[in-house]
């Protein structure tokens, strides 16, 4: 049963901050706030292999600019979660809301520098053979150096989580180097190097993963992307690895 | 004969059509904006649906990146103000820096 809810909280952790960025990297969030005008419907497939199992995971976001420097909305996970005994389980995970607010912004040509702070919530929704059943509260500070040639992005989060489980500090690195030059409409390879870790407090055990990867877009609205999931630090010896396939779409 | 005067009616309308759709399309200028901030093409869509969506006819949509110029033409009677760009662009996480216009010259 643990195993299970370490699965979920991985997902919880390394998947579902991720659809409320618009563009790269592909574990690590971006500062970049840009809502499409205000609208638009996100939504990703990501297939990963863990040391007990598969999931399949599509969150939903539907996010809304209120002004150009804040952003609310939610994300709508869909789960699909395979455990290697046989024991297969589907269906509707925990609805998160989301508010993102740009704190910092200086742009030059060809580059920005941005600040975004970011609170998340979660909420016992979801069917429970595919949920955690607990609520949890996160709040990240985000930011990322981005011009044309490069990306370097980071952000620290914590995150506090209810029922008697442990808090946990969060944290991601990623350099973002693009192959072709960039073009509009998009045609875009990227490579990603990415340090995703996380510390629980109760425990005093970490989690930290490398993952190298790589990110195809092939247009305004459709992304292709894989990393690998390297843990090199795993004091709970949960997780051999990740791999990941995903798509992002944006509907409108 | 009939038929080549159906013909000839038929190249008459479709060449009308032509002609008003050319007249309504025709180019009066064109702008070019310099945009700060402007790095990764997947964040530029933002740019370009709101761009469409609030001038009328615009044609010829560029975005350099290396270079963070937008550009693109206006009809007549559809140029737009120095205002309604700085809106637009900082609408979607931007910043202008300099807007330029470029006008047709008249054939007398």
């Amino acid at each position: 049963m643990k195993n299970i809810v370490l699965i979920f909280v991985v997902i919880l952790f390394f998947d579902s901050n991720k659809i409320l960025a618009q563009g790269p990297p592909i574990s690590t969030d971006t500062p970049i706030l840009l809502g499409l005008d205000g609208g638009g419907v996100r939504t990703y497939v990501k297939y990963s292999t863990y040391k007990n199992g598969r999931t399949l995971i599509q969150p939903i976001a539907i996010p809304y600019n209120l002004t150009t420097a804040l952003q609310v909305g939610i994300v709508q996970p869909i789960i699909l979660l395979k455990q290697f005994n046989g024991k297969t389980a589907s269906g509707i995970g925990n609805l998160l809301i989301f508010t993102k607010l740009q704190v910092f912004q200086m742009n030059g040509k060809a580059k920005t520098f941005r600040g975004v702070l970011k609170f998340i919530n979660s909420f016992k929704t979801g069917q429970k053979s595919v949920s955690p059943q607990f609520v949890e509260s996160q709040i990240h500070f985000v930011t990322g150096y981005i011009t044309t040639s490069y990306g370097i992005y980071a952000s620290i989060g914590y995150s506090f989580i209810s029922n008697d489980l442990s808090d946990n500090f969060l944290y991601d690195f990623s350099i973002g180097y693009p192959l072709l030059p960039q073009i509009y409409p998009p045609f875009q390879l990227n490579l990603f190097i990415e340090l995703n870790g996380l510390h629980t407090f109760e425990s005093k055990k970490n989690l930290l993963t490398v993952s190298p990867g790589i990110q195809l877009i092939v247009s305004s609205r459709l992304l292709f992307e894989s990393n690998f999931q390297i843990p090199v630090i795993n004091d709970s010896n949960n997780i051999e690895y990740a791999s990941t396939l995903g798509i992002r779409y944006l509907f409108f | 004969m009939k038929n080549h005067i159906a013909v000839i009616a038929f190249l008459v309308f479709a060449l009308s059509l032509q002609l008003t759709a050319q007249s309504k399309s025709t180019n009066a200028g064109m702008v070019k904006i310099e945009v700060l901030g402007l790095t990764c093409p997947f964040c530029a869509y933002g740019l370009e649906k709101n761009l469409r969506s609030e001038i009328e006819d615009l044609e010829n949509l560029s975005i350099d990146f290396k270079n963070g110029l937008v550009t693109f033409n206006f009809s007549k009677g559809n140029k737009p103000s120095e205002d309604k760009l700085n809106k637009i662009v900082e609408n979607v996480g931007f910043e202008v820096h300099k807007i330029i216009y470029f006008y047709k010259k008249n054939k007398r």
